[in-house]
């Protein structure tokens, strides 16, 4: 099949078969495909996880995006191999006048798509954890879960505590809507919160909760529990009580002093948690107050004996862990979705950065192109160690910016004059010099100078911001030109890849017709 | 008759004598003066054929019917004309003011002309190509091209210059050349045909498949000039073509060469340097000898020479040559690299120096008469 759509392009279309672009986008997006099943495999929650309570790092990311590295290492070199096989711009075959720019962008293509393995895996991902459920559907379900987390084992709201000269007064009543309740009432209970909802959301399931409660609200606390079991029964997760044991267990109207401990899960005794830690504040705190152990029904729990100490474990428990755990993901995957925007700018550059790279080694050669990586390697650094001395040893006291941003300076003005040179070259009826050297440094790095320009002028206009005393402290008065960039930089980044594409062209023109200037 | 007729002709004496292997390469040659697809299927059939039945006794019946069909056709075509399509006028390229200079060098080439370049290693040919085709730049002097061109690089791709190490190319030598076609133009319908046309009639089409790697340095050399035909440039300047190549593949290459630049329907001119004095000689429409980066031609009306030189090889020492010779007029006689260089006054003649050798039994090994060759130029 290849070689059928290779014969018919070589006819047709010399460019794109010299290019192998076909071979090369069907390779690359057939791989592209098998990361995105991946990532979508990967991405796949498995509800009846329990949280690990170690902390460990997942090193599947690290994996992916190492083992992509390789085979796109590996592609670039088999299609390097067969696409220097022909260079029609090397034996001036006639050439139109974009016929270089649309070959550069070809180049930028491949490159793209072979840099997109681990951006596909974590799409994938990302498609698989959106995919559960609507937007809608999952804050719907995030509710239910953060409502019901009222009722099984959780913590208090500690906000009820009161902090007077500065120290931490724990107190063992608190009053809601006029009525006195204890701390460890029901109604003090804290609730599960998710990223996808927002702040306001998580307040207003714990007040409908505690009106509820208030209110007396019974139906509504039952359909609560119903659903949360139901959407257990969903993901084959168990309960060992129905809805209607659990609000017999925990509703006791009006105080709601006693209650049964609800187990979050199947295996943890009630005191697996030491709640004091939530308690471990830099304040003084006075823990005496309480008796943790009133939180537990010795009698309706089940008591062992574990090792010589005493262990309650809930006689009942509902899945509350596990939906947490799964739920979590989801709102993550619709909050801080693996596929973030800066991932993207990142391979978008690193993808014009090595079709550059591989395009300057086309329009010069071999010999020219390492002489222009030595040549860059040795004037930086001489130009470091130069911006080194000057910022810190000879201009210390005057220099407005660090010496890392005097080396990117320097190397801003270097790049301006090579690009002085090369008009002048392209300008002159005279022989090529040294741009062929000069084309690729240009080539490597125009496009970082709009970026690297804007991070020296945010450097500098941090000098410029003021602070100014008020009362005890200070005040920074921002000024616009760094406050613009603190806002826009990303943006500035962004739109600079529209830049390159656009100056791409008049500089691929120009390189096609400097090709034809003498040699010597 | 023109030059078309008197060519056709020639090609049915070839056939006349059996001589298939020229006829068919002439064949080709009108062919691609057709520019018609039809034809080229149909020669390439005839291609087909001849290496299915390499001996059959039908193959001169079948050439013969093609060459009608050829005939009837382009005997109506007009033929091309013969522009001037460069000159160069007092050209000078000095790399630095102590090392050496090429110039002035002043040239006229016509559409359809041959012009040798001759000297001795280091006296500038190579320059002298590089300059006309523009990969080294002139330090005086005008040089004009009689094409329209868009830029520089517009300009190289109508002027093909081979040097004399070419380079690596990669892939089989039927991808590269249909790669050419392809970007010069060609339509998908014309491309396979006009290539495998261009590889018989550089004898080639046993090495289609071949790679750079398996071709001798010959083949090579045809390979680019197989290149150079897809090309349809308007000057081919071409370095020691004729290097690397043995006598008989010399003078097929050469043979080639007037074939090509002298086609009543595509002329070009072409540009050679090589040190086979003799045979590029007897190819060019005028050579060029350079000496120290400064011209002198052949035919030149001003340097025509009246005067006899003979270049032989005897067995005799010089002295006795020098009796025998200086009463017949010898202005000079000098030995060099194991052959003498007799000069007679413009009274003498060829066959008046044979008739004294042969009455005084002077020993020849080899006789040239070299008064109107550029080899005069090596000596003097």
């Amino acid at each position: 099949m290849f070689n059928k759509i290779q014969n018919r392009l070589l006819l047709n279309h010399p460019l794109l078969w010299n290019t192998r672009i076909v071979t090369a986008l069907i390779i690359a997006t057939v791989i592209n495909i098998i990361f995105f099943i991946g990532g979508y495999i990967y991405g796949a929650i498995d509800f009846t996880e329990y949280k690990s309570a170690d902390y460990y790092v997942d090193e599947t990311i690290a994996f992916v995006t190492f083992f992509s590295v390789i085979l796109s290492l590996l592609l670039f070199i088999i299609w390097l191999v067969y696409y220097l096989r022909n260079n029609a711009y090397k034996y001036f075959y006639p050439k139109q006048k974009a016929s270089l720019y649309k070959e550069w962008l070809l180049i930028f293509v491949i490159c793209l798509i072979n840099c997109l393995y681990t951006v596909s895996f974590l799409y994938g991902k990302e498609v698989r954890l959106k995919g559960y459920y609507t937007e809608a559907e999952a804050l719907k379900r995030l509710d239910v879960i953060s409502k019901a987390s009222m009722f099984a084992d959780n913590t208090w709201h500690f906000e009820a505590d009161t902090i007077i000269n500065e120290k931490n007064i724990h107190r063992e009543y608190f009053t809601y809507k006029g009525k006195k309740y204890l701390f460890r009432s029901l109604v003090n209970m804290e609730t599960y919160s998710f990223s996808l909802q927002d702040h306001e959301q998580d307040s207003v399931n714990r007040v409908t909760v505690q009106q509820w409660l208030v209110a007396n609200k019974k139906d509504s606390v039952n359909h609560v529990m119903q659903q949360l079991l139901q959407i257990a029964k969903e993901h084959n997760l168990k309960a060992n009580l129905t809805p209607q044991q659990w609000l017999d267990n925990v509703y006791n109207y009006p105080d709601f002093n006693k209650y049964l401990v609800i187990g979050a899960n199947d295996y943890a005794p009630v005191h697996g948690y030491d709640y004091r830690y939530e308690r471990n504040s830099d304040l003084n705190e006075d823990l005496s107050e309480y008796d943790l152990t009133l939180k537990y029904d010795a009698e309706s729990n089940i008591v062992r004996i574990v090792d010589g100490k005493k262990e309650i474990d809930p006689k009942y428990y509902i899945p509350l862990d596990q939906l947490e755990y799964a739920y979590s993901k989801i709102s993550e995957g619709w909050t801080n979705p693996p596929l973030q925007p800066e991932i993207l700018i990142v391979v978008l550059y690193l993808s014009i950065g090595l079709s550059l790279i591989i395009f300057s080694f086309r329009v010069t050669s071999g010999r020219d192109w390492l002489i222009a990586l030595v040549s860059f390697g040795v004037t930086a650094i001489i130009t470091g160690v130069v911006s080194a001395l000057i910022t810190n040893v000879f201009f210390r006291n005057v220099m407005l910016i660090d010496d890392e941003f005097f080396f990117l300076t320097i190397w801003v003005v270097i790049v301006l004059l090579l690009l002085c040179y090369f008009i002048y070259i392209a300008k002159k009826n005279a022989s090529k010099g040294i741009s062929a050297i000069i084309i690729n440094h240009l080539l490597w790095l125009l496009p970082a100078v709009i970026p690297v320009i804007a991070a020296i002028v945010f450097d500098i206009s941090k000098e410029f911001n003021e602070q100014i005393p008020v009362d005890e402290g200070y005040v920074t008065i921002y000024n616009p030109v760094y406050l613009f960039l603190e806002n826009y930089i990303m943006l500035i980044v962004a739109l600079n890849i529209l830049l390159v594409f656009a100056y791409m062209y008049f500089f691929t023109v120009s390189i096609k017709k400097w090709k034809g200037i003498a040699e010597a | 008759m023109n030059e078309f007729k008197k060519q056709f002709n020639e090609v049915r004496e070839l056939l006349k004598f059996d001589d298939y292997a020229l006829v068919v390469k002439r064949i080709i040659d009108f062919t691609l003066d057709t520019g018609q697809v039809d034809f080229y299927k149909k020669t390439a059939d005839l291609l087909d054929w001849l290496d299915d039945k390499p001996n059959s006794a039908d193959t001169k019946q079948k050439l013969d019917a093609l060459l009608d069909d050829l005939y009837s056709y382009l005997s109506t075509k007009p033929l091309g004309e013969r522009n001037k399509i460069l000159e160069a006028i007092d050209l000078k390229k000095a790399y630095s003011p102590a090392a050496f200079a090429l110039g002035p060098v002043n040239i006229e080439l016509f559409e359809g002309d041959i012009i040798g370049l001759v000297g001795e290693n280091g006296n500038g040919k190579t320059t002298l190509l590089r300059l006309l085709c523009g990969e080294l730049f002139a330090t005086s002097g005008n040089l004009n091209y009689n094409f329209k061109y868009d830029d520089k690089y517009d300009r190289r791709t109508k002027l093909v210059y081979i040097p004399q190490r070419t380079d690596t190319w990669r892939g089989s030598m039927f991808e590269n050349l249909v790669f050419t076609a392809a970007m010069y133009g060609y339509s998908p319908d014309e491309n396979h045909l006009i290539v495998q046309l261009t590889i018989a009639r550089l004898g080639l089409r046993k090495y289609r498949q071949h790679k750079w790697k398996d071709l001798s340095s010959g083949y090579k050399m045809r390979f680019e000039l197989a290149r150079m035909l897809l090309r349809k440039p308007k000057v081919l300047l071409i370095d020691e073509p004729l290097a690397n190549l043995d006598i008989l593949a010399q003078q097929t290459v050469l043979e080639d060469f007037r074939a090509i630049a002298k086609s009543p329907f595509r002329p070009l001119g072409i540009i050679l340097s090589s040190q086979q004095l003799y045979e590029v000689e007897k190819t060019s429409d005028q050579v060029i000898f350079l000496k120290h980066g400064v011209q002198k031609n052949l035919y030149d009306a001003e340097a025509q020479q009246t005067q006899l030189v003979i270049e032989f090889e005897s067995e005799w020492s010089q002295s006795m040559l020098n009796d025998v010779l200086s009463h017949f007029g010898l202005v000079s006689l000098q030995f060099n690299g194991g052959t003498y260089i007799a000069t007679f006054n413009d009274a003498t003649t060829v066959h008046s120096f044979l008739q004294l050798v042969t009455e005084r039994q002077v020993p020849l090994a080899y006789f040239r008469d070299i008064s109107n060759s550029t080899r005069r130029f090596f000596v003097s």
